[in-house]
């Protein structure tokens, strides 16, 4: 585990760690920005002009020709960046609250603004109309976070895999009839593997009255039967009954068996 | 991933948004 991530090298994790920071910087610096140049259209009245043949009747502020197109620009690139450093495997997803900062931000300038107008009283209800539409495509999609299942995924990350997680729900073998159980482990004896006593081995029978040795059935393998004994198998090793090299050779005698 | 890791991520995010609007608000007052 490479700082933290199983299968990862060191230098990754560092270099997606710095995307994902970097990025969710970028992105609200790149909003404050658009933010704060909006306000200052607001305040000339809500429109400006800049550039151009024609004589402007309301110039731009200083400096929101340029910052609008490039804040608005960075926030893509930012959010690009953003979705490159997360990782995977778990951890934060900013991008996800992306959408959201976005339209509440500008539609708290439209409430503010039309509330309260610069320069006059009363409301001016275009930008309430606005400031409204856009706190609701803002807002709702924050409804998710209701659903605790897909706020612990947007700020912790999807839990890791489990290396069992094939088996669940675990089923334990089934338990087999005695003959065939017998006729299962004489026939699987040479492997270094052997399922629990329990589950296969018959109660003995008594001295006293010997029962006839039934016929040795061949052990059934068709798919449901190696699934239980691989995972079996698997379940033995997580128990330490089996150590890698067992478990390996056990594994590929099963499956020769099946392939035979 | 490491909870640990996890937990470094979620307080870098708050980092990142404090100084993006403070790197925000100081470009804005530069150029306006």
């Amino acid at each position: 585990m490479a700082l933290g991530v199983d299968g990862m090298r060191a230098t990754k994790v560092v270099w997606k760690v710095v995307c994902l920071t970097l990025g969710t910087a970028i992105f609200i610096a790149c909003l404050t920005m658009l933010y704060e140049s909006m306000r200052a259209v607001m305040d000339v009245g809500g429109a400006c002009a800049a550039g151009g043949a024609y004589e402007i009747r309301q110039a731009c502020p200083k400096g929101v020709g340029w910052v609008m197109p490039v804040a608005i620009f960075g926030m893509v690139f930012a959010g690009i960046f953003t979705f490159v450093g997360v990782f995977s495997e778990g951890g934060p997803r900013p991008y996800v609250f992306s959408w959201s900062a976005l339209f509440l931000a500008l539609g708290w300038n439209f409430l503010d603004y039309g509330f309260n107008p610069p320069g006059e009283d009363g409301t001016v209800w275009g930008w309430l109309v606005c400031g409204f539409v856009f706190v609701a495509m803002g807002g709702i999609p924050l409804l998710f976070l209701l659903s605790p299942r897909a706020a612990r995924w947007s700020l912790w990350g999807p839990d890791s895999q489990r290396a069992d997680d094939y088996l669940h729900p675990y089923k334990p073998p089934p338990v087999r009839k005695p003959a065939a159980a017998v006729a299962t482990v004489g026939a699987t004896s040479s492997a270094p593997y052997a399922r629990p006593a329990h589950v296969l081995l018959p109660e003995p029978a008594p001295a006293s009255a010997p029962a006839p040795a039934p016929e040795p059935t061949p052990p059934r393998h068709d798919g449901g039967d190696l699934v239980t004994r691989l995972a079996t198998l698997a379940d033995l090793r997580e128990r330490g009954l089996l150590d890698d090299d067992e478990y390996e050779r056990a594994k590929n005698a099963v499956l020769g068996e099946e392939s035979s | 991933m490491s909870t640990h890791l996890r937990v470094v991520l979620l307080l870098l995010q708050v980092v990142a948004i404090a100084i993006g609007i403070w790197v925000g608000v100081i470009i804005w007052n530069a150029v306006s």
